[in-house]
């Protein structure tokens, strides 16, 4: 097989970043990525891209960290380079608080952020309803930034990216070898897997410059993380709830809730509400397939099924997708050697 | 009573609203007029990042470490009132770094969260290998400055955009008390040879993906003589620069470079930073803060002189403390004035 041609379907943190592995662990492949939305119109964009695990409750923990770790190691350098802040990416520090004292006191991830502690009583003074907290600094990508800094260095390589609305993964088996499932929220209807769900996410982008920390309850339900021009503030975790519209009772109380964590958001500007989907899932599907019908193969790889934590882990799952690609080819030519027989 | 305060930095209306707050009760007569040829946003408080922090060392004046402790805990209370973003107040962390291990600063235990950095935060800075992390606050003095303004304005305190040319001058125009809080120029009023210009020059950037300080130390070259990157509300400051003796107010090309390329040695990404601004201004270094009375005689006439200047680079760090200080020896001169019935207690 001379030189592969590989599809990826979706573009946002998942897509993109996949098809930088594939090019960079595959350089004899083609690849193209395929997409309804690009940036600044995908999930990826709403999240505020903090690097800070969800835990799947299905995927074994080591698996996680190691994703963890290879996201933050690859991050890390780009934060410390000339390109940090047109790839979006850099450093943020501030507080987990919780009101009751967490079961797990150390997250399977507090060695792999930096200069993670517990809170000082002084600091948290500054939280009269919280009781315990953490303290460290971590990363954030922000978005659009980094995707379109993806986008960049994909067209670098020659990868081409186009508008287009896959309803099948057979409509592209004709035109492509391999295809690569990174659709995010759009697994539910491309494969009909009954185990993806949307938890919904409304947030409040607002203009607060003078917000340097992030702070964040335990709940996972309120936080603040500031961005390069913008805010993020949050949020919602409605399990099952399709609806894009903004709701102004949430917005109302997102707002609110914030304020009591960082009263001075009161003075803030310029609030934008947008909402996203996350594609949620008791386990991240990295795995492959081969799709079979009426005697023809089509080699598969998933690689969706982020949630909450999709930022956290991309590269680590990018990097497992594009080995399985690596697989797929290496299926393909020993079967294509075969045929030659 | 007239009490004429002459500057109107952050030391001399911080100074000005605290008497104003303690004793304007109690002494109704009480008018303050603040004198000043510079006023926000012309003044060497202006030209600062505004980010608490003292020298590392407290050259043995542990008053001093009291005012700098007084006025964090005097700031962290304003952080969540509703003053606070026009005050110009929020919480920064960050990291001060060493070529090598230094002995813990006298203001370890004001801040918040001080702790050393691990060997990974190191990688981030190659060349320094050991280093702080703590939580602080930054005042930026564009904003605290109005808002001290304001406050006065509102109490009625009266402001004259002129050079005071001596204590005489006011003085001997009916005015009881003189608040000496000129600064730099203190020099002009009455000479003092231990109060020197610390010329700093700085360059302001548009890099808002900075959300950290960083201060870096060379003790070779002394403090401020080596790069920090301090992020604000509206733009980041690069420095770098402590001259002492050097009057110059003017932007020199060489210290511009010098601090351009360190900082963008320290921090590569500010290499893709808009440039905004450039600006220089001189510290009123002195080895300690002068903070005390002293009784001037023309004639007939006796006027009395609360100093309050030499604040160096840590002005904006310890000027509450100072405030309080300047305030109670304004006390004292009322007591003997007998202008109060009874002493001043302790301000609640």
């Amino acid at each position: 097989m001379a030189s592969p041609k590989v599809a990826v379907v979706g573009a946002g943190v998942i897509g993109l970043s996949t098809a930088l592995c594939i090019t960079e662990t595959c350089p004899g492949c083609s690849v193209t990525v395929l997409s309804d939305q690009f940036s600044p119109n995908t999930t990826s964009d709403v999240a505020a891209g903090m690097l800070i695990p969800h835990t799947y409750p299905d995927t074994p923990i080591h698996r996680q960290k190691q994703w963890f770790k290879e996201t933050f190691t690859y991050l890390f350098a780009i934060s410390n380079s000339a390109e940090a802040s047109e790839a979006g990416i850099h450093l943020v520090s501030g507080w987990q608080v919780f009101k009751s004292t967490p079961k797990e006191e150390l997250p399977f991830w507090s060695d792999i952020v930096l200069g993670f502690r517990p809170m000082s009583e002084a600091e948290l003074q500054k939280f009269p309803q919280h009781r315990f907290g953490q303290a460290f600094t971590t990363l954030k990508c922000d978005c659009p930034p980094y995707l379109l800094w993806l986008e960049k260095r994909l067209k670098a390589t020659g990868t081409q990216m186009y508008t287009r609305k896959v309803a099948d993964l057979w409509e592209l088996h004709s035109e492509y070898d391999i295809v690569v499932n990174c659709a995010g929220m759009g697994a539910h209807q491309l494969v009909g897997d009954k185990e993806l769900f949307p938890v919904r996410g409304q947030v409040l982008k607002v203009h607060a410059p003078w917000v340097k920390q992030f702070i964040r309850d335990g709940d996972g339900l309120t936080y603040i993380y500031p961005g390069i021009h913008r805010v993020t503030l949050g949020g919602t975790r409605e399990k099952g709830n399709w609806s894009l519209s903004p709701d102004t009772g949430t917005t109302k109380d997102i707002f609110d809730r914030c304020c009591s964590l960082e009263p001075s958001l009161q003075g803030a500007q310029d609030i934008e509400v947008k909402v996203g989907l996350r594609p949620s899932r008791q386990c991240v599907r990295v795995q492959r397939e081969v799709l079979s019908q009426g005697g023809v193969k089509l080699p598969v790889v998933h690689n969706y099924g982020h949630g909450a934590g999709g930022f956290s882990v991309h590269r680590g799952t990018a990097n497992e997708a594009a080995h399985l690609v690596g697989e797929c080819i290496s299926a393909l030519q020993g079967s294509s050697s075969r045929a030659k027989l | 009573m007239r009490v004429a305060v002459i500057g109107a930095g952050v030391i001399g209306l911080s100074s000005a609203l605290c008497i104003h707050e303690q004793f304007h009760g109690l002494v109704p007569s009480l008018e303050l007029e603040v004198y000043a040829d510079h006023f926000t946003p012309h003044t060497t408080s202006d030209g600062a990042a505004g980010l608490w922090q003292p020298y590392l060392s407290d050259r043995g004046n542990l008053q001093e470490t009291l005012w700098n402790k007084e006025t964090f805990d005097y700031l962290l209370g304003h952080l969540h009132s509703p003053a606070a973003k026009e005050m110009g107040l929020f919480l920064i962390s960050g990291y001060n770094l060493f070529t090598e291990p230094v002995p813990d600063p006298s203001w370890k235990n004001i801040v918040l969260g001080f702790r050393n950095l691990t060997p990974k935060e190191l990688e981030l800075f190659p060349g320094y290998s050991y280093g702080w992390f703590n939580t602080a606050l930054m005042l930026e003095g564009r904003s605290y400055l109005p808002w001290l303004t304001n406050r006065l304005t509102q109490r009625r305190v009266k402001f004259f955009h002129k050079k005071v040319e001596s204590f005489q001058e006011v003085s001997g125009d009916g005015v009881d008390v003189v608040l000496n809080c000129s600064g730099m120029r203190s020099g002009d009023l009455q000479p003092d040879p231990e109060l020197q210009p610390g010329r700093g020059q700085i360059i302001k950037v548009l890099a808002p993906w900075v959300k950290h300080f960083i201060i870096t130390h060379d003790s070779k070259s002394g403090i401020y003589n080596s790069p920090y990157v301090i992020p604000g509300s509206k733009f980041t400051v690069l420095g770098g620069i402590y001259q002492h003796g050097n009057w110059s107010e003017e932007n020199s090309a060489k210290d511009h470079k010098s601090i351009w390329d360190r900082c963008c040695r320290l921090l590569p990404a500010l290499q893709k930073a808009k440039i905004v601004g450039e600006w220089s201004g001189l510290r009123p270094a002195r080895p300690s803060v002068r903070l005390e009375r002293e009784s001037i005689r023309l004639g007939n006439l006796q006027a009395e002189v609360i100093h309050n200047y030499g604040h160096g680079g840590f002005g904006i760090t310890i000027h509450w403390g100072c405030a309080m200080a300047a305030a109670r020896l304004f006390g004292t001169i009322l007591q003997e004035k007998q202008q109060l019935a009874t002493p001043p207690g302790p301000r609640l």
